[in-house]
This record gives C-alpha cells, structure tokens and sequence, in this order.
C-alpha cells in the first residue's frame, strides 16, 4: 500500500450535468502501467485529464471527490495543488501530438528553459540524452535546427514524449499515445513506457487490447463513467457481462 | 455538371479580380491625371518639400509646398498605429486569455457598435472629451496632433482587436493546452509562442489599420487644429485628408489648386503604400 502514488476517492465528473466519471474509487501505483480500457464515451479521456486537472480547459464542467497525490510520504489533495505544480508533477501526452512552432531542438529546450537554470552544455546533454531515451536521435540528429512541424506524426509523438519527459514527472499519462501510429513507432513507444515504469508512474488510455496486455501491470475496465473491472488478468478472464460484450466473447 | 459549374465560378473570381485591379488602376491613372498639370506652375520638389501653401494668389506667386502636410499625415497616423498596436494588443490578450465565452461575447458586441459609429462622432467626442483637458494642459484651443492620434486610436483600436483576437484564439486553442499541460504558466507561453507566433497577423491588422488612419478625414480634420505649420505633438497641424477635404469644394476646377489638391492625393496613396511596405518589412524581420 506503501506504493500507491495516486489515490482517486469518490471522483465524479459531469460535462453539462451529464455524468461522464461516475463515483470511481482507484489507487495507481508507482512503477505500474496502468492501461485504462472501454468503449469510447465511457469516461477514460475525462479521467486521465480529470488527474492532472488538465479538464478545466473544458467549459461547463463539474467535478467532485479527491483525487490525491503522494508527496513524502503524505496524501495531497490535487486541488491544493497550483495547476502549474501539478501539470509538472503529472505530466500528460494526448492522441494528438501537438509539437511548438519552433525547431526540434527548441521544442526540448522549451521545458529546460522554463524550469531549468543549466547552462547551455547541460541542456544540450539532457536533450540528447532524453532523444535517445525515445530513440529519436538517431532519425534527427542532423536535423536538431529544423522545424518540428515538418517531423512524421509517430516522429512527433516521440518528441512530445521526450518534451514531457525533460519536465521530470512522477506520473505520465498517455491518452491513446499509438493509436496513429505504425507498427515500427508502436514498437518503440511501448518499450519505451516499459522502460519509464521503473522511474514513474504511468497511465495509459488505449483501444489496443494486445497493446493493453503487452504493457499492463493492471488493466482498468470502464463503461458508463465507472470502473467496472480491474486486475491483471480480466482480459483473460472478463467476469463482468459489459467487459465480455466489450472483448466479443 | 460539377466541373463545368466549377469553371463559371473560376471565371467569375478571375473577372472580379481583374475588375477590381482595374479600378484601382484607373483610380491612380485619374488621380495622376488631374495631378500632372500642377507640375506647370511648380517643380515636384517644391511641391513635396516646399513648406508655404498658398492657393490663391492675391496678387502674391502661388505656392502649393506640401511638406508640413506629409509630415502631419505621418505625425498622426503614426502615433494612432503605436498607440493602436499597444493597445490592441494587451486588449486582444486580455479578451482572449483572461476572459470567458460569455464576456468575450459581450465586449465584440461592444467592438462591432464602436466600429459602427460614424467618425464626425468620434471627432465630437474629442472635441467634448480630451480637447477641454488639453487645453487645461497649456495647448491653445485644446486642438493638437496628439489629440488627433488618439481619437484616430479610439477609431482604429476594434478593427485592431477584432483582427488580433482571433489570431489569439486559433494559437489558444492550437498551443496553450499542449504548453500548459507541461506546467508551463500562461504569461510565458504567451510571450514565448503566442505573441511570436502573431507577428504576421500584428503586422497585418497594422498595415489595415494605417490604411484606415491615413486615409481618416473627418474626425482628424475636427481635432487637429488645421494649421499650415509644422506639426509639433502638443501643437497643431494638418493632414493631407483634412486639407482636400477642407479645399476641394472651394477650388475652382482645372485651376492651379484643384490640380494641387489632387496631387496632394497621389502623395497620400503613395505615402500609404510606403508607410505599409515598412511596417512589412520590419514585421518580417522580427519574425
């Protein structure tokens, strides 16, 4: 229990006083990989952005419940939180990578130049070696100066990924991160989430069931704003009548 | 069916396009035109540097030296583009970063009715307004170039927002969630993305907004104080606008002055077309 990083209690969320999270009680633990599946509409997007409280971008939206943080050893309501704080600390990469205006190189110096104070050698190091981490160096080394838009979309999700790694997060979510991606970009996102989940906590929203099983530490079932099912094995062993509707079984 | 109505349609746009490049054309040539024969009775750098104007002669030589007019022109239009552009743009951030839909909704209802009304109003207003504060300041009569840019300002300012906003709004809606969602605080994402990202539109609605200053007649001409002198901040001055809006009914036709004031004309189309290239290419260097 000593593990638990995020801590959900009684979470309800409504768009328009229609209920998308619907009373989720959840804890996710640190270095897991927690996949979050169902059919679309049920509320995985809304819960992945309801914990980094990047839902607020949204208009006319209510939530209720805890969602806490652990932090020394103590639980910290995320609303105690600033927004910036947070964001930092729970970092999120959606569907649709969204790269800055700038070069590849000051796409990752953009986090490093707001947080950071090295000088311009350490920041380089970070950026190569982050590069690396999502094997992206390799395909950009020669072309650091060039413009980031001009990048292929499993390119530009490596780079957003990177982007959110050099803000150091102790939480990542990932909504659908491969769900345009090829097979090679799928490959090298999956083993790479492998890889941070020794450093992070991480939580991922997909439709891939093979990707699912592949990553998971534990799978999260969910239909109609609540979790339905959960554990390790429910893709093999669905109880509920939903999950097995949802696997075609 | 679709490709013949797709060919009407083209042919249309490019009859439309060659139509209104004509009238511009035919708009400088008439200008030019009625202009030329000015140039009988003064050389053009008298006209464009001499600073006597003198229409008529009462036994006097006729003099039609245009340079304070230039220099009041720019004077004005120029402090109405800085004042503008400043203003805008922390009005634009403020509408679209610190506002929500529904006020944001409100203020462009506002927008639309300030650019609905017409400029002998806005000309009252800095009469009744800022002119009796002016005149408290020391400046005689109330009436001075500065009064006359921030009128034009006040003139320009919703075109200026309205443009800039929804460049704010495409990049918000595009980078400020994705910035965010790094920690990042909105101030610094819009000083480092949105606002470097803006400078072709900034540039833009500039160039706009000076066309419209340059060209403003009525409410300038209310507030400048309309005085053939050099044009000092808190003194007053006169704009091309003003001065063939104020001469143009008196001059008699195909008379020395009539083919000055046109003249007069070609000079503050060119001075637009030149005042927009700058800003253009300063825009361009900045990015």
């Amino acid at each position: 229990m000593n593990n638990v990083n995020v801590k959900i209690e009684n979470l309800s969320v409504s768009y328009d006083d229609k209920k998308v999270i619907d009373n989720i009680n959840y804890s996710f633990y640190r270095n897991e990989i927690t996949c979050i599946i169902g059919a679309s509409g049920c509320g995985k997007t809304t819960l992945l952005k309801t914990i980094n409280r990047s839902i607020e971008y949204d208009e006319n939206v209510k939530t209720s419940g805890n969602i806490l943080l652990e932090e020394n050893g103590h639980f910290k309501n995320i609303y105690d939180i600033s927004e910036e704080v947070l964001r930092k600390r729970v970092g999120i990469v959606s569907q649709n990578p969204v790269v800055f205006p700038f070069s590849i190189y000051k796409n990752l110096l953009y986090p490093l130049d707001y947080y950071t104070k090295l000088n311009k050698e350490e920041k380089k190091e970070k950026v190569i070696s982050v590069l690396k981490k999502v094997e992206l160096y390799d395909e950009v080394k020669d072309n650091l100066d060039k413009y980031a838009d001009n990048l292929s979309g499993g390119q530009k999700q490596r780079l957003c990924i990177a982007r959110t790694l050099l803000t150091e997060p102790e939480v990542l979510l990932l909504d659908e991160p491969c769900s345009a991606l090829d097979i090679k970009n799928q490959d090298v996102i999956e083993k790479l989430l492998l890889q941070l989940k020794n450093e992070i906590t991480i939580i991922i929203v997909t439709h891939n069931i093979k990707e699912a099983e592949k990553l998971k530490d534990k799978i999260i079932f969910m239909d109609a704003g609540k979790i339905i099912e959960d554990g390790v094995d429910i893709i093999k062993n669905p109880k509920s009548v939903a999950l097995k509707d949802f696997l075609n079984y | 069916m679709t490709d013949i109505k797709e060919k009407i349609f083209k042919n249309i746009i490019q009859v439309l396009m060659v139509l209104t490049l004509s009238i511009l054309v035919f708009l400088f040539y008439f200008l030019i035109r009625e202009a030329m024969p000015l140039f009988d009775y003064c050389k053009i750098s008298d006209f464009l540097f001499g600073t006597e104007w003198m229409p008529v002669s009462f036994g006097n030589e006729l003099k039609f030296g245009i340079w304070y007019f230039i220099l009041g022109t720019t004077y004005v239009s120029f402090i109405a583009i800085i004042f503008g552009l400043i203003f805008s743009t922390g009005i634009a951030l403020f509408i679209t970063f610190s506002l929500n839909e529904k006020l944001q909704k409100y203020i462009f209802a506002i927008l639309d009715l300030i650019s609905a009304i017409p400029s002998v109003v806005f000309g009252f207003f800095g009469l009744q307004v800022f002119s009796p504060i002016f005149f408290k300041m020391g400046v005689k009569t109330g009436n001075c170039v500065l009064l006359a840019g921030i009128v034009l300002t006040i003139m320009i300012l919703p075109f200026m927002i309205n443009s800039l906003c929804m460049t704010f709004f495409k990049l918000k809606k595009k980078y400020l969630i994705a910035a965010s969602n790094l920690g990042i605080d909105k101030w610094y994402i819009i000083a480092s993305i949105i606002i470097p990202e803006s400078i072709k539109s900034i540039v833009l609605s500039t160039i706009l907004a000076n066309c419209r200053a340059m060209g403003e007649t009525m409410a300038v001409m209310m507030v400048v104080g309309n005085a053939k002198v050099f044009p000092h901040l808190l003194g007053k001055g006169e704009t091309i606008a003003s001065l063939i809006a104020l001469e143009m009914g008196t001059a008699i036709k195909n008379s020395p002055h009539y083919h000055a004031l046109y003249a007069a004309g070609v000079v503050l189309l060119i001075l637009t077309f030149v005042i927009n290239q700058v800003v253009r290419i300063i825009g361009r260097d900045s990015e």
